[in-house]
């Protein structure tokens, strides 16, 4: 077990050093620079190519553009191995550490409500549909399901607003009222805050559970058919332990494997719900980079998110081993 | 309210009567409340249209008021009395409509710049400012006075004495220095640049930098080498915005010493503590930061040494907060903006049918900014003046230099569809597609005259519409149209030209462009290719890098003689830099513009050392004559609209206008907006 995990580490760091350098490549290869975002900006702003030759040559020297693509990545990526991730050019020079930190609580909220939303209410189902194949409910549950899974979540964020803003008049967005955007933790600013929250939650986690419940129906489906389900009927155990002591089980591997993946997915799949929604977290960060030009916080999102996948991947391998003994003695 | 205004201006009165009773003969009436602003001592000639908003009076008022959130922090020992922090003698706002009241918060989207610059920026206050609508009058604002020699070569800076920083620091000669030297001219070690390269084209006068001499702490002394009418540029614009030195010394290489590289320091100070994202950096704005979420949020609270009050005393601003929301989509934005949520809305996206339609339900009104914007295509000349090899792109780079071919590109172009295409028929209708080309603005420095008419007259029939006359321009040029429905050159090769065009959020520009493809396609018979890119990366691959013929250039501003003369504003970045510097730098125009270029070019030189209103008048419309007969052709404009401004409708103060080209966002004066 223990070697199996130390092997599994062992391959990360190469992999990750790899992913770094392709990430600053791919970034680097977008035409132009962060100068010409700048020229570009003034030019909308005010209609004049206001930057002279002069000026423009001092913003490059500024900005160390020009100089070889292997000095550019090793200087970003040694620091970023200590933490030093840079200041962000498209969000007015901040350090990237804090404008990710800032992001990150809230994400991971977000993320782990969803995730709980997604089981707590996808596991129940998947089951009572296997369990009841062909009967009405599970009819209906189907229905849904497939109905959740192929509405694109941003368009059930669109529905929210607009649904909302016809009905109640006012447009769901962001996470917090202004008056508690700095204010210190308190009950009143969590009240706020959940209020504001199940939208995103329910739009998120609404393809998650319709996946989710297809995934374990098919799974249960497959496992319920089995002759030691048969077997342990015949003994004589109850339907409870009999569905979920053992094929329950077993059907849930593929959703442990998937969960890997989930964590990075949340961080960065939320990317439109969160531009439509108006909420601060990761998604437009990287959005937003990309489109800037801002090669420093791009390429630690980027990096992050990939950090994030390894070990996502990381843990559901040692978690599925552990549920599952067989993938260990592979 | 006409009561208590009453009440407060008796007030006002009986408090004065008793000071001067005390204070002897010292202020005999000179320190009544002034309800009509005095004329500015600089400004050149009076315009019957325009309302000079600040002035200052020869004697403080005899009492001021200040928000009741400052009294109770006065009261609670926190901030010294109002009469403390106000300049000597504070510059009085006369309200555009009526005195407001205090209290409330201004609620703004910024739908552009994860900074919230597009909204900041209205904070930062000048030296001098100018009037809207027509631009031809500069006030004090911050400063004092300004005194102008006979020669325009010496121009005396006198600051307010007593003025505060919103730390209580005082406001001296040190802080435009600091912005002179250490923002504009500050050069570090190891960049390949000199000051003069570096310097804002405001700084350069008869190819010398400007001379800045302080006298005292409330005094500087500018002189430039050869006469500069063309001062307003300097004076009215942010140029010369204080900055704290107090403050700012700590992150600037040249005071302190670091680990960071000078260039890291100077483009801290530059991104992050002249872009209100430092709460602790000290301002002259209405409002100072207290929260700043980069990418969502920043909230505002005013600022308690604010230097400006009302004609009764009242310290601006009225509005208590400030809240600016980044919106990273339109759409959203729009709908937020229709529910109602903002007080405020200036940019782009108040040039859209479905917020103009909803007005009434989002309890909103839509106001004309004046001034123009337009869409067109600019020739790239980084295209079409390189060497081709092939002979097909070599014929089309010629053709985009023959004037007779971009005449019958711009005849095929219908203004008013496109207008109605890009911001909706309602809102044309509401706006007008007047103006819609970046020479036709027509500004206080041309404007109409009996020697003007013919130009403009020229440039109308330029803009007409008009496809027959096109089709027989194309023929006569020899491209004819062979089977495949498409014109071809002589040798048989089809005419295609790609047109590039960005996808930018806030406009239609997609549909814009492909509309206008469509018509030159089905009624000139020219093949056109539409190549799209995102804004800012794509402006360097289609224009800079020169891989397409044709580039959209959308919303451009017509800067041309609204102000000035700005020959920048003529054509493209190089070829202008090109001219300025006799041909040291920039990009050498092919000889059918550099003739009038050149010539053009002289003129503004004479116009600019030229004091006389009159003989400059004449001046700006023969220069104005030349541009718009030989480089009219350069920008195809597709169409184009008035901008528009939206605001709440229980803001008040607010004024229609307000566009007079480089001072566009003071004029608003948003300190005296209130709530009712």
């Amino acid at each position: 077990m223990i070697q199996y995990i130390l092997r599994r580490i062992v391959i990360a760091v190469p992999t990750l050093v790899l992913i770094s350098m392709l990430v600053f490549v791919l970034i680097d290869a977008m035409p132009g620079s962060y100068v010409d975002v700048i020229v570009a900006q003034n030019l909308a702003d005010t209609g004049i190519p206001d930057l002279t030759d002069g000026q423009r040559k001092l913003l490059e020297f500024r900005y160390g553009i020009g100089r070889p693509i292997y000095i550019r990545w090793w200087k970003w990526f040694s620091n970023f191995v200590v933490g030093e991730m840079g200041h962000s050019v498209s969000y007015g020079h901040k350090k990237i550490v804090d404008l990710i930190t800032e992001r990150l609580a809230l994400t991971v909220t977000i993320s782990f409500c969803t995730t709980v939303f997604v089981l707590l209410v996808s596991l129940p189902i998947g089951v009572y549909s296997a369990v009841n194949q062909y009967s009405t409910t599970d009819h209906i549950v189907t229905f849904f399901g497939f109905l959740g899974l192929s509405i694109p979540n941003f368009m059930l964020a669109l529905a929210f607003i607009v649904i909302s803003f016809y009905w109640f008049g006012q447009v769901p967005g962001g996470l917090f009222a202004p008056q508690y955007v700095d204010a210190p933790w308190s009950i009143p600013k969590v009240l706020d805050m959940l209020s504001r929250m199940w939208i995103p939650v329910v739009v998120l986690g609404t393809a998650g559970t319709a996946g989710y419940i297809r995934v374990l129906r098919g799974n249960m489906l497959d496992e319920l058919g089995r002759q030691y389900v048969v077997t342990a009927r015949a003994k004589g155990l109850n339907e409870v332990q009999v569905l979920w002591k053992y094929p329950f089980r077993i059907a849930i591997n593929p959703l442990i494997t998937a969960a890997g993946g989930l964590l990075s997915t949340l961080l960065g799949g939320e990317l439109i719900v969160s531009i439509v929604l108006n909420l601060p977290t990761m998604g437009p960060l990287l959005y937003v980079a990309v489109e800037n030009h801002d090669a420093f916080l791009a390429g630690a999102m980027v990096m992050l998110l990939s950090v994030l996948l390894v070990v996502g991947y990381l843990l559901a391998d040692i978690l599925l081993s552990w549920v599952d003994p067989r993938v260990r003695y592979e | 309210m006409k009561s208590l205004r009453v009440i407060s201006l008796t007030a006002a009165l009986m408090s004065l009567v008793l000071m001067s009773a005390m204070a002897g003969s010292q202020t005999e009436g000179a320190a009544a409340p002034d309800p009509a602003p005095a004329p500015a001592a600089m400004e050149e000639k009076a315009s019957g249209a325009d309302h000079v908003p600040i002035h200052t009076p020869d004697a403080p008022l005899a009492s001021y008021q200040e928000s009741p959130v400052l009294a109770a922090l006065v009261a609670a020992g926190e901030l010294p009395p109002v009469e403390e922090r106000l300049p000597d003698i504070p510059a009085v706002v006369t309200p555009y409509d009526r005195i407001g009241k205090h209290g409330g918060t201004l609620k703004a989207p910024d739908g552009l710049y994860t900074n919230f610059r597009y909204i900041t920026r209205y904070l930062n206050e000048g030296l001098y400012d100018i009037t809207a609508p027509s631009g031809t009058t500069m006030y004090a604002n911050i400063a004092e006075s300004l005194d102008i020699s006979d020669d325009f070569q010496t121009f005396t800076v006198h600051l307010r004495p007593g003025l505060k920083w919103s730390d209580g620091a005082p406001v001296t000669a040190a802080d435009v220095m600091f912005t002179v030297n250490d923002i504009h001219l500050f050069v570090e070690e190891g960049a390949d640049v000199t000051k003069y390269d570096v310097a804002p084209r405001e700084f350069k006068v008869g190819g010398e930098l400007l001379d800045f001499e302080v006298v005292d702490d409330y005094t500087i002394v500018v002189r430039a080498a050869e006469p500069f009418v063309s001062y307003k540029q300097l004076f009215a614009t942010t140029r010369l915005d204080p900055t704290p030195a107090h403050y700012l010394k700590q992150f600037h290489p040249s005071y302190t010493e670091s680990d960071k590289a000078p260039s890291e320091m100077i483009t801290e100070i530059k991104q992050i503590h002249l872009q209100y994202l430092d709460p602790a950096r000290p301002t002259l704005g209405a409002w100072m930061p207290t929260t700043v979420k980069e990418g969502d949020i920043m909230l505002l609270d005013r600022n308690p040494y604010y230097g400006k009050v009302d004609p009764e005393g009242n310290q601006l601003p009225y509005f208590d907060e400030l809240h600016i929301s980044y919106f990273k989509d339109q759409e959203v934005l729009k709908l937020r903006v229709i529910a109602g949520e903002f007080d405020w809305g200036s940019g782009n996206f108040g040039g859209d049918t479905i917020i103009f339609q909803n007005q009434e339900r989002g309890n909103y009104r839509m106001m004309k900014q004046g001034g123009s914007f337009f869409v067109s295509a600019q020739v790239n000349l980084h295209w079409a003046s390189r060497e081709h090899e092939e002979p097909q792109d070599q014929m089309l780079a010629d053709l985009l230099q023959n004037p007779e071919f971009l005449r019958a590109l711009q005849l095929g172009i219908d203004n008013e569809q496109i207008a109605a295409a890009m911001v909706g028929p309602e809102l044309v209708q509401f706006t007008g597609i007047s103006d819609a080309h970046p020479l036709l603005y027509r500004g206080a420095v041309v404007g109409d005259s009996p020697e003007s008419a013919a130009t403009w007259e020229f440039l109308r029939d330029w803009l007409r519409y008009d496809p027959d006359e096109a089709n027989a321009i194309l023929d006569e040029l020899g491209l004819a149209v062979g089977d495949d429905g498409y014109r071809h050159y002589p040798s048989g090769e089809r005419v295609e030209i790609s047109m590039g065009y960005f996808d930018r959020s806030y406009m239609h520009m997609s549909e814009v462009v492909a509309m206008q493809g469509d018509k030159w396609d089905q009624e000139l018979k020219i093949k056109v290719f539409g190549v799209t890119r995102p804004w800012s990366p794509g402006y360097q691959e289609l224009w800079l890098q020169g891989t397409v013929p044709l580039v959209e250039m959308g919303a451009g501003w017509g800067h041309w003689a609204v102000n000035d003369l700005n020959f920048n504003q003529l054509y493209q970045r190089g070829v202008t830099e090109w001219v300025e510097s006799g041909g040291s730098m920039g990009e050498q125009p092919h000889d059918g513009v550099r003739a009038p270029l050149e010539q053009i070019y002289e003129l503004i030189q004479e116009y600019q050392a030229t004091p006389d209103p009159e003989q400059r008048r004449l001046l700006a419309v023969e220069a104005t004559d030349i541009a718009v007969r030989n480089l009219v052709a350069f920008p195809l404009v597709l169409g184009g609209s008035q901008s528009t401004l939206l605001f709440h409708n229980r803001l008040q103060n607010v004024v229609e206008g307000g566009w007079p080209g480089f001072a566009s966002r003071r004029t608003i004066r948003i300190e005296q907006w209130f709530a009712d």
